[in-house]
């Protein structure tokens, strides 16, 4: 299966899903698309994508950290080593968006109120 | 030229990396969840440096 | 080193680089390579096409030998191919609760405990709608999944859609089909 074939898995919104989709932009595709025809910008776009994957993964794996801490399942010695892992992510990314010349909003980094499915 | 992704797609994204991160089945399963679940983490971090550091790599050529 | 996919039943294709190996009645399905997790996600869901049955194995379960794998699954086959048999030719569809942010009614403490009981007897009565359904279902306090028949997850995607135009005080996500994760148990 594909990256693409996923769209078709969204089987039902509802409330405010909907409302963030048609405030966000025009309907299905809430961010302004990026038109470039120089195969610079084209190598752009591909990291583009693969940071904007690297961003939700890094997202998800914050989060699972943070269930885990808040359960007590954590040690100070693993808060501290996933702490730090974190930060040199975060630092990393900034260095690629910077080299790409991307900003936050290329990389869609704020999910709203998806942000509290996970 | 590159669509950004629909907000469809990063939803349906994110659900399916979710379920492959704390669901399905485990079968080197002696240690307790907790530190397995640190080891997914730890396993998933470390493969997002080296995404990372392949992106770099690229960027410097 | 092998990193295991998925155990699978009635498998007519496989991609390239995967192997399979077979214990029992069933295959496990393995590759030399090291996913991510989306690389590992994609890889279980393209099996769920090609096989009867599919159970997702959670990411991170790597073997360096041949022995460590049948190690691993020999003891657990009969609760494997149990599982197997409870998933077959059936999907998963995921309907999610997505926490409504209520403006905070000043320090009206009782008003927003009052809103969140009602929400969460609103979801309650959801799950219940949806459960009788499906063939099984699990759920935690915002995240439910249902094992539904292939051939059925139109008609059940469309009960969701019903039940979400009756409540429009509830916001919901419902994403699928799915490979099975939520119905393949630790073991």
């Amino acid at each position: 299966m594909s990256i693409p074939d996923l769209e078709s898995r969204l089987l039902a919104a509802s409330g405010d899903v909907d409302r963030l989709a048609r405030t966000l932009g025009d309907g299905a595709n809430p961010f302004p698309r990026r038109v470039n025809a120089d195969p610079e910008s084209v190598e752009r776009g591909l990291a583009q994508l693969v940071l904007t994957l690297i961003e939700l993964l890094r997202q998800l794996m914050e989060r699972q950290a943070l269930r885990l801490m808040d359960q007590d399942s954590l040690d100070d010695e693993q808060v501290e080593r996933l702490g730090l892992t974190f930060m040199r992510l975060a630092e990393r990314m900034d260095q690629l968006k910077a080299e790409f010349e991307l900003s936050d909003e290329d990389l869609n980094l704020d999910l709203g109120p998806l942000g509290s499915l996970l | 030229m590159v669509e950004r992704r629909s907000l469809a797609e990063q939803v349906t994204l994110l659900d399916l990396v979710d379920r492959v991160l704390n669901k399905g089945v485990v079968v080197t399963g002696d240690v307790t969840l907790s530190v397995a679940d640190v080891d997914l983490v730890y396993v998933g971090l470390r493969l997002l440096l080296a995404s990372a550091a392949t992106l770099e790599r690229e960027a410097a050529r | 080193m092998m990193h295991l996919y998925a155990f699978a039943r009635g498998l007519r294709e496989l991609e390239a680089e995967l192997e399979t190996r077979r214990f029992g009645s069933l295959l496990a399905v393995v590759g030399a390579d090291e996913p991510d997790p989306l690389q590992h996600g994609l890889v279980v869901e393209g099996l769920l096409d090609r096989a009867d049955a599919v159970l997702p194995v959670r990411f991170g379960e790597r073997f360096g030998t041949e022995d460590e794998l049948a190690g691993a699954i020999a003891p657990r086959l009969e609760a494997l191919e149990a599982q197997l048999d409870h998933v077959a030719g059936c999907v998963e569809v995921g309907v999610r609760i997505v926490p409504r942010d209520e403006p905070a009614d000043g320090d009206d403490g009782a008003a927003y405990m009052r809103a969140r009981l009602r929400e969460q007897l609103a979801a309650d009565e959801v799950h219940r709608a949806l459960a009788v359904k499906a063939r099984d279902s699990v759920r935690t306090n915002r995240d439910a999944g249902y094992l539904v028949a292939r051939a059925d997850v139109d008609g059940f995607s469309q009960a969701v859609q019903r039940l979400l135009e009756s409540r429009p005080g509830l916001d919901v996500l419902c994403t699928g089909p799915w490979a099975p994760y939520s119905f393949a148990a630790a073991t």
